[in-house]
């Protein structure tokens, strides 16, 4: 049971790792880009919130997934079991950068033309 | 400890975790979504999604972790179900996954609804622009 958790923890901590990368990767274009579009503080903030939420959220959600090892399994079938498991979590955030991406596109195409430039 | 009295324990703490889980995405958001709707030109719009707000995310936790069933699939018997600890602690993990999950759905959601708002806070300024 404990390596079972073992390996559920080091999904865990790979996938904030990785969603944490992503967002400092996209965090100031994002945030330039939503002040030019929406020019209301608070609703960038709002979105670059939501932005950290559901990536930290759909990482977890795809990361404390249970683990398929016998409980005589070698160290070995547990990183095998973790690699194949991060599977999911990067197709997690792939998933919800998508679906992010294209509500920010929604954005701007909705509310750019009326606030001019 | 017995398998049945894990099970009792850990249901009540997943149930509080996910609980929290919805607390803490109604907390992170709540002060730039409370700012954004209270320029909104309907006052009461305004009210009702800033009440709405909390009860959808933590009933988005609490419906993720209620969709998990400790019986699988076939259906087991109750005491097949209570003879696995290793399952009642899968399953557990499963709820607060799919907790996690409902909450993304959530906040994608109110992502929209604020899309909505800001174009009529765009539209409203842009009325009393026309009107002055």
């Amino acid at each position: 049971v404990t390596a079972h958790f073992v390996a559920i923890g080091v999904k865990c901590v790979l996938g904030i790792g990785i969603a944490f990368l992503v967002y400092g990767f996209l965090q100031k274009s994002l945030h330039e880009v939503l002040d030019n579009v929406i020019r209301l503080p608070e609703a960038t903030a709002f979105y670059l919130r939501a932005f950290v939420v559901v990536l930290l959220f759909a990482v977890l959600s795809a990361a404390i997934t249970d683990v398929n090892v016998k409980p005589d399994a070698q160290l070995m079938e547990y990183a095998l079991e973790v690699s194949s498991g991060m599977s999911g979590v990067v197709q997690s955030l792939l998933l919800v950068l998508l679906a992010y991406v294209g509500m920010t596109t929604l954005l701007v195409v909705v509310l750019r033309p009326k606030n001019g430039k | 400890m017995g398998n049945e009295e894990f099970l009792i324990l850990s249901y009540i703490i997943v149930a509080a975790i996910t609980t929290c889980l919805g607390f803490v995405a109604w907390m992170w958001l709540r002060s730039p979504l409370g700012s954004i709707v209270e320029q909104l030109p309907r006052k009461g719009w305004a009210a009702a999604l800033k009440r709405s707000y909390p009860a959808t995310t933590i009933l988005a936790a609490l419906g993720g972790f209620l969709s998990v069933s400790y019986y699988g699939c076939p259906r087991e018997s109750y005491k097949n179900m209570i003879s696995n600890r290793a399952h009642i602690i899968a399953v557990s993990g499963q709820q607060v996954s799919e907790s996690f999950y409902s909450i993304v759905l959530a906040v994608f959601f109110w992502g929209v609804v604020i899309l909505m708002s800001l174009v009529a806070i765009q539209r409203a300024r842009q009325r009393t622009k026309g009107s002055d």
